[in-house]
């Protein structure tokens, strides 16, 4: 047994403490910085079913959409958050209560492999259900596209976590490596386009 | 040379053609829509795996293209799909410089067009859904413009159809490699399950439609119907592959009832909503629910004659909606200029364009001489007698769409606040009339569409013996 299994419970729990992290910070920059942290654990899981060079390609992929993020906020400026008026409740507590609740969900989910899919280790079962439980509750919560973007890659994380372990060809990686960019690319377009100039920047606590 | 290769490189060159001519509409629709229709032409005609002579010079025009271990192949079963699918993209394209619609419609939507056409060749099948999230992707960029920047409606597509591709990549890994079957009935059920949340996101079945009225608030109304015509082809196809290919699927006994119970369910809540909305464009979208959800009832039919009345009312759709979104778009001047008060007496400054509009709204309402009309009538036949509730239905989503055209007649034509006619120059008029005439002719004489359409799923040997 390898290190990267022997000490497979490290990712496990630190997406749950990336993702936790992705809910709870205001900031742009800090929600971007995250998101590029979480790859690197999120590489580890992949690498429990797979070898670690393409485990690293995922991490690669994921840092490459953060990095298409982050340009285009540099380039229009980190504007400050905005979130649609009179929509979802936003506040840290509000968030960090559903937070809980979202993390009991996917430890309680966890303990078993409840996608009955074969080859899955228990560390890769629980990251996986923590970064979809996480990635719900960000889209469920955010209708602003940097947040929804983070929101979609974590959820796309917490897929391929399961997807690679059962389907592990090339081009079905390269594909969803794709996808992930593709998901960088429209929300930077979003952005760019100066799409949340014309919300009003408040929220509902 | 690969057919499924040339096919996509042709469709990013013209792409790209049109990204460099993107500030003349013009130009850029009529380069979209020829170079569209000559792809269609190719995946029509190109003789496959037989030595051709073209210009004196031997070559061999192969169907498969490997990739990374995967292939897409131009077969019998995905050739007139695609050609169908190119000349609907012209069609849309020809009259999109008349819209003001984002210069994204033209180059994005030819690349989302490339991006469904794989989807149609990429063997296993299965990965279809990854494709079908790239045209997601382009629909975003379709939907969203520096003219009408607010993105709630695209960021809920993209959403969703991101849940969707995962759900179906799992469904079919099940399917694939844990070996589902009748005999196996938990395996079955999960996948269903994953199958029917997939397929329910694509087909926009409340409460996943949700994307759907917030674009029609935001965005340009022919953008919106290029995207949801192209989205729904796609998502009817892939339904009728998984069907075609999956025995224990095609013969399960509650699909069809489920299906058609989602398609009441649709038309229900598409039906009383479009009374309720005071906006063209939100009417635009409950109305393209009830017909997602006539749709729906005619592939719950389950038979051969259901799935081709389903092909039929897809193709129908996009003569009625891009003629309804040309004449909307042409007499709007923003996109949430659609209110009620605000087009009242709207023809009466733009007479053809509100013709348009009204045609277009009663060919999805189903008005008789009018293109809806000989779909919805044929499905009325054949589905009352085997399930009443069904024909009800049907008869629902006729009588509250065509109410709300009959209400939108009145306003377009009241008298209005003040008059100022619009200039229309000739070519707008002639796109606005060959709509109009389309729209009515194809009423008059379906049998011009319906025999080509359903040739169109004609590779698919199971569904349609």
């Amino acid at each position: 047994m390898s290190w990267i299994e022997e000490l497979a419970v490290i990712p496990a729990l630190a997406v749950a403490f990336t993702g936790g992290l992705l809910i709870l910070l205001d900031s742009r920059r800090m929600i971007l910085v995250t998101l590029a942290w979480q790859y690197l654990f999120v590489a580890w899981l992949v690498g429990l079913a797979l070898p670690i060079q393409i485990a690293a390609a995922k991490l690669v992929a994921g840092l490459m959409a953060c990095s298409i993020m982050a340009l285009t906020l540099m380039k229009v400026g980190w504007p400050a958050q905005s979130l649609f008026p009179h929509s979802i409740p936003s506040g840290r507590v509000f968030r960090a209560i559903a937070l809980l609740l979202a993390l009991l969900a996917a430890g309680g989910l966890g303990q078993s492999n409840w996608i009955s899919l074969p080859g899955l280790s228990t560390a890769g079962v629980y990251g996986s259900t923590i970064l979809l439980a996480i990635g719900l509750l960000h889209i469920g919560l955010n209708e602003e596209p940097v947040r929804v973007g983070a929101g979609l890659l974590t959820i796309m994380a917490g897929f391929e976590v399961i997807y690679s372990a059962i389907e592990p060809s090339l081009a079905v990686m390269a594909l969803l490596a794709a996808v992930n960019l593709g998901i960088a690319f429209v929300v930077s377009y979003l952005l760019a386009n100066g799409t949340d100039k014309v919300v009003e920047p408040q929220a509902i606590e | 040379m690969s057919a499924p290769l040339l096919l996509l490189l042709a469709t990013g060159s013209i792409a790209l053609s049109v990204a460099v001519v993107r500030n003349r509409p013009k130009s850029s629709a009529a380069i979209a829509a020829i170079g569209s229709a000559l792809i269609a032409v190719f995946a029509l005609l190109v003789t496959l795996d037989e030595p051709l002579v073209v210009l004196g010079l031997p070559i061999k025009v192969s169907s498969a293209w490997r990739i990374l271990g995967r292939a897409l192949v131009l077969d019998e079963g995905s050739r007139a799909a695609i050609g169908f699918l190119y000349l609907t993209g012209a069609f849309v394209f020809g009259a999109a410089w008349a819209t003001k619609a984002s210069r994204n419609l033209y180059y994005i939507g030819l690349l989302s067009l490339g991006s469904i056409a794989a989807s149609f060749m990429i063997q296993p099948f299965l990965y279809a859904a990854v494709f079908l999230e790239f045209t997601a992707m382009g629909a975003v960029l379709i939907l969203v413009s520096p003219g009408s920047p607010i993105s709630r409606g695209g960021l809920r597509l993209l959403t969703l159809y991101t849940l969707a591709m995962m759900a179906i990549l799992l469904a079919g890994w099940m399917l694939e490699n844990v070996g589902v079957t009748s005999a196996t009935p938990e395996l079955a059920r999960r996948a269903t399950l994953l199958l029917a949340f997939g397929f329910s996101v694509i087909m926009a079945v409340p409460p996943f439609h949700l994307w759907l009225p917030s674009a029609a608030g935001e965005t340009n109304p022919y953008a919106l119907a290029f995207v949801t015509v192209i989205l729904q082809s796609a998502g009817l196809f892939f339904l009728f592959r998984f069907l075609d290919n999956y025995a224990w699927l095609r013969t399960m006994p509650e699909l069809y009832d489920g299906i058609r119970s989602v398609g009441i369910a649709m038309v229900l809540f598409g039906s009383f909503l479009v009374l309720a909305k005071k906006s063209f464009s939100k009417v635009m979208a409950y109305a393209l629910l009830t017909d997602f959800g006539v749709m729906l009832l005619a592939v719950g039919a389950g038979t051969p004659e259901g799935f081709r009345l389903a092909l039929g009312l897809s193709a129908v759709r996009v003569v009625s909606l891009s003629v309804w979104a040309l004449g909307l778009a042409w007499m709007l001047d923003h996109p949430a200029g659609d209110h009620l008060q605000l087009l009242r007496g709207a023809a009466h400054n733009s007479p053809l364009a509100a013709t348009a509009t009204l045609v277009g709204v009663m060919s999805i309402a189903g008005f008789p001489l009018t293109a809806g009309f000989p779909g919805r009538w044929g499905l009325l036949l054949a589905l009352a007698p085997l399930d009443p509730f069904a024909g009800g239905a049907i008869l629902l989503a006729f009588l509250c769409v065509g109410v709300t055209a009959i209400r939108w007649t009145y306003t377009l034509l009241s008298e209005p606040s003040h008059r100022e006619r619009r200039a229309i120059s000739f070519s707008e008029r002639l796109f606005l009339g060959a709509g109009i005439g389309m729209c009515l002719i194809l009423g008059t004489f379906p049998q011009i569409l319906y025999p080509w359409v359903v040739e169109v799923a004609a590779g698919m040997t199971q569904l349609f013996p």
